[in-house]
C-alpha cells in the first residue's frame, strides 16, 4: 500500500489536475468575482420604484416603504420618482417592479427577469392593502406593522423561493471540486494500465506472480481514492479557508457527496482501462478529455451551459456524472430539503456500480496478453 | 527432473499459428536456450508457459504441476526478467526491487536481504536512490532483472534481457545468469543472438515459424548439418583448374570463388586448412589472409531454413 500511494503521489502530471490546476482555477474565480461578490451584497436588496401622489393613503404606503428601505437587512432599494423615469429605470432593468400608489388604491408593473423578487412585492403590496385598514383605525402603527410585514415577507420570501440564503457564485466552486472528483479517473485508469498484463509489462509482472491480481488492483484503487480525497479535501480548505467562500451550513453533506464522486470518478477510469481495446497514450488522452468535457457541461467553465443543455437535450444532463454531482451540491444550495440530494447520491451510486459491473465483465478478460 | 514440460503446444492468433504442436522438455538446471528469429514464436511460446496467453492447444507442466492462471504455488518459485523493462518510473530502484520481491515475500527483514542481494548481485548497489529515468539503457536492464530474480527463484524465464545493452552490461547479464544457474536454478533464455546463446546455454532449441526446428547441446545440433568447417582464403584470380583440383581434396563439398576469395566448406575430415595451404604453396598461388571457421547456430539456422537468424 505504501508504494501504491508512494506511485500516485510522485505523478506530477496527475497532481497538477486534482491539486494545483483545481487551486489555480478557484483563486482566479476568486479573483474574477471579487467584485461582483460586493456588488451582490446591494442586489440582496429588491431594487423598486415607487410613483405616487400626495393621498392619505399614498403618504401611509410611503412611510412604510421607507420603513422597509432602511437599515442593514432592509427588504428593499426604492426610489421615489415619477412615471416616466420609473418606467425607464423598469425598462433598462434597473429595477425589479414600479409599484404606483394613489388615490384609486395600489397598483404594480413587473419585469419579466426576475420572478421571486416580483412575487415578494406582490406578496408585500397584498398584505399592506389587507393591513391597511389596521393602520387606519389606529389599531397599530406604522412601525408595528412594519415589523409584522417584515417576518411576513421574509417568511414568504423563502416560501415562494424555496431558497436558502446563499453566495450566488458558489456553485462555481462547487463545480471545482467536482471536477477534482472526476479526475480521480486518471488515477482509476493508470491502476487498471499498471496491474493488467493485456495493458502493460508491468501487469504482466505482477499476473506471473503468486498474488491475486484482485488485491493488487484493490489496493492501487483505495491509494488512488486517499490521494484524489485528500486532495479534494486540501482545495475545499484553501476555497474555504483561504479564499473565504462560504459552502453554508451544509460542508459534512458536501463532504459525503465528494466522497461518492470520488467513487465514482475513480470507477469511471477503470471502467474506461478495461473496457477499451486502445493505447495507454489514446486511454489517459480519452480520460482527461471525456472528463474536461463533463465538466464543461456541467458549467464549470459557463455557469448556463446545464440550462443550455436542460432545454436542447435534457437526457445529457442526467447522463453526465459530473453533472449528477454538480446538481447535487447545487441542491445543498437551493432547497431546504436533502431529497435531491439523495436522489442524485442514488444516481452517482449506481452509475459507480454499472462502471464496476462492466469493468469486472472485461477486466476477466484483459488479463492476457493476447488482448494486448 | 523435469522443470518444464511442453507438449503439442498450439497457439493461433485467427489463421496465423504462432506456436505449431511445439513440444520441449526442460530438466532442472539446466540453461536452456530458446533461439529464433524475430517473429519465430519464442516470445509466445514464453506467454504460454507463463499463462500469460490463452493457448489453443496442448499441455504446460512446471515443477510436475498442470500450469494455470491460478497457480499460485508453481509462480512463487518463477522469476520472470521480461523483454521489456518492467519497473515504475515513480518509485527509486529500491523502492522497485522491494516492490516486486513483495509480490513474493511478506517478511520484511527476508525480503530486505533479497533485495541487498539482487542489488549486489546486478551491481546496483550505488544506484539504488536513483529513480529509473536517471538510469542508462545498461542499468535499467540490471534493474529489470534485479526485480525478476530478488524472490530467489528456482525457474527463472529471461525474455531476450540484452536487447540494446551496452557490451559491458551485456556481459555482466550473461556472468550473472551463469552464477545464478550456479546457485541452483534452471533458467529459460530466449533470444535472437546466436553467439550469447552459444556461449550461455547448455541446451538449445532453435525455433522458426513456431515450430523447433533443432533441439539439443550446441554440439547435437552443429552435427545436424553438413558443413563441419568452412575455409576462407583471400585471393586474387583463382584459375579454374586450381578450383577443380580443390573440390577433388577430401571432405570438400562445396567451393565458392570470387575476384578477391575462395570459401571451401568441408564435410567432416581433420587437417582440412592444412591440406588446402600444402595444395596452393605446392602450385605457387599466392594468398594472402586464410581464415578456417566452424560452422556456428547461424549455419545451422541457414542450411535448415533457407535463411539467417537476423532475417
Amino acid at each position: 500500500m505504501k508504494y501504491e500511494l508512494l506511485k500516485i503521489l510522485r505523478k506530477k502530471q496527475d497532481l497538477f489536475w486534482i491539486l494545483a490546476f483545481p487551486i489555480i482555477l478557484s483563486t482566479l474565480f476568486k479573483i474574477a468575482f471579487g467584485n461582483l461578490y460586493e456588488n451582490t451584497e446591494v442586489f440582496t436588496k429588491i431594487p423598486i420604484a415607487v410613483v405616487s401622489d400626495e393621498s392619505m393613503d399614498s403618504v401611509i404606503f410611503q412611510n412604510v416603504v421607507e420603513s422597509l428601505s432602511q437599515g442593514d437587512n432592509a427588504m428593499f432599494d426604492t426610489t421615489f420618482t415619477d412615471n416616466e423615469s420609473a418606467e425607464k429605470m423598469l425598462f433598462e432593468n434597473d429595477i425589479d417592479a414600479i409599484i404606483y400608489s394613489d388615490i384609486d388604491g395600489i397598483k404594480m408593473s413587473v419585469t419579466k427577469k426576475n420572478g421571486g423578487n416580483q412575487s415578494i412585492v406582490k406578496s408585500f403590496t397584498d398584505s399592506f392593502i389587507a393591513g391597511k385598514s389596521v393602520i387606519e383605525s389606529g389599531k397599530t402603527d406604522i412601525s408595528e406593522f412594519v415589523k409584522n410585514m417584515n417576518s411576513e415577507i421574509s417568511y414568504n420570501k423563502e416560501v415562494t423561493a424555496n431558497r436558502k440564503e446563499n453566495d450566488p457564485y458558489v456553485t462555481y466552486f462547487y463545480n471545482i471540486i467536482a471536477m477534482i472528483c472526476i479526475f480521480a479517473s486518471t488515477l482509476g485508469l493508470a491502476v487498471i494500465n499498471e496491474s493488467t498484463a493485456a495493458f502493460s509489462d508491468k501487469g504482466a509482472r505482477i499476473s506471473v506472480s503468486p498474488v491475486k491480481r484482485s488485491s493488487v488492483i484493490l489496493k492501487g484503487l483505495i491509494s488512488a481514492l486517499i490521494v484524489n480525497y485528500a486532495c479534494m479535501l486540501v482545495v475545499l480548505m484553501y476555497i474555504l479557508f483561504v479564499l473565504k467562500v462560504s459552502f453554508g451550513d451544509d460542508i459534512h453533506m458536501v463532504l459525503f457527496a465528494s466522497f461518492i464522486g470520488t467513487v465514482m470518478g475513480t470507477g469511471f477510469g477503470v471502467f474506461i482501462g478495461s473496457v477499451l481495446k486502445v493505447s495507454r497514450g489514446i486511454k489517459e488522452a480519452l480520460c482527461t478529455g471525456i472528463s474536461l468535457i463533463m465538466c464543461f457541461m456541467s458549467g464549470l467553465m459557463l455557469a448556463n451551459i446545464p440550462m443550455i443543455i436542460y432545454e436542447k437535450c435534457p437526457v445529457l444532463n442526467k447522463l453526465n456524472p459530473v453533472a449528477m454531482l454538480c446538481d447535487c451540491f447545487y441542491s445543498l444550495t437551493v432547497f431546504e430539503s436533502y431529497e435531491r440530494f439523495f436522489e442524485n447520491i442514488i444516481k452517482m451510486s449506481v452509475t459507480t456500480l454499472i462502471f464496476v459491473l462492466l469493468s469486472l465483465i472485461f477486466s476477466a478478460r484483459r488479463n492476457k496478453r493476447a488482448d494486448f | 527432473m523435469v522443470a518444464v514440460k511442453i507438449d503439442k503446444l498450439v497457439k493461433r492468433y485467427g489463421e496465423l499459428i504462432a506456436v505449431d504442436h511445439l513440444s520441449l522438455s526442460i530438466k532442472k538446471g539446466e540453461i536452456f536456450g530458446l533461439l529464433g528469429p524475430n517473429g519465430s514464436g519464442k516470445t509466445t511460446t514464453i506467454n504460454c508457459l507463463l499463462s500469460l496467453l490463452a493457448y489453443t492447444k496442448g499441455d504446460i507442466e512446471i515443477f510436475g504441476k498442470p500450469m494455470s492462471d491460478s497457480s499460485y504455488d508453481i509462480k512463487k518459485d518463477i522469476g520472470v526478467v521480461m523483454q521489456n523493462v518492467a519497473v515504475f518510473d515513480e518509485l527509486t530502484v529500491y523502492e522497485n526491487i522491494d516492490y516486486f520481491c513483495g509480490l513474493y515475500i511478506k517478511d520484511k527483514e527476508e525480503r530486505k536481504k533479497c533485495i541487498e542481494y539482487a542489488l549486489d548481485f546486478t551491481g546496483l548497489s550505488e544506484f539504488k536512490k536513483y529513480y529509473p529515468k536517471k538510469l542508462s539503457g545498461g542499468l535499467l536492464r540490471r534493474l529489470n532483472i534485479a526485480c525478476g530474480i530478488a524472490h530467489k527463484p528456482s525457474l527463472i524465464i529471461f525474455d531476450e534481457p540484452t536487447v540494446a545493452v551496452d557490451p559491458q552490461s551485456r556481459n555482466k547479464i550473461l556472468e550473472g545468469i551463469k552464477e545464478l544457474n550456479k546457485n541452483g536454478a534452471t533458467i529459460i533464455y530466449t533470444s535472437h543472438y546466436m553467439e550469447e546463446v552459444e556461449q550461455l546455454c547448455t541446451r538449445i532449441a532453435i525455433m522458426d515459424k513456431g515450430k523447433i526446428i533443432a533441439t539439443g547441446t550446441k554440439e547435437e545440433i552443429k552435427k545436424m548439418i553438413k558443413n563441419t568447417e568452412t575455409i576462407t582464403i583471400e585471393t586474387i584470380s583463382f584459375p579454374k583448374e586450381a578450383q577443380a583440383d580443390i573440390r577433388q581434396l577430401p571432405h570438400v563439398y562445396a567451393l565458392e570463388c570470387d575476384d578477391e576469395k575462395i570459401v571451401i566448406s568441408f564435410e567432416g575430415g581433420n587437417h582440412n586448412l592444412l591440406r588446402v595451404l600444402e595444395y596452393m604453396q605446392k602450385n605457387n598461388y599466392s594468398f594472402g589472409r586464410v581464415y578456417s571457421e566452424l560452422p556456428t547456430l547461424n549455419d545451422v539456422f541457414l542450411e535448415i531454413t533457407g535463411k539467417t537468424l537476423r532475417d
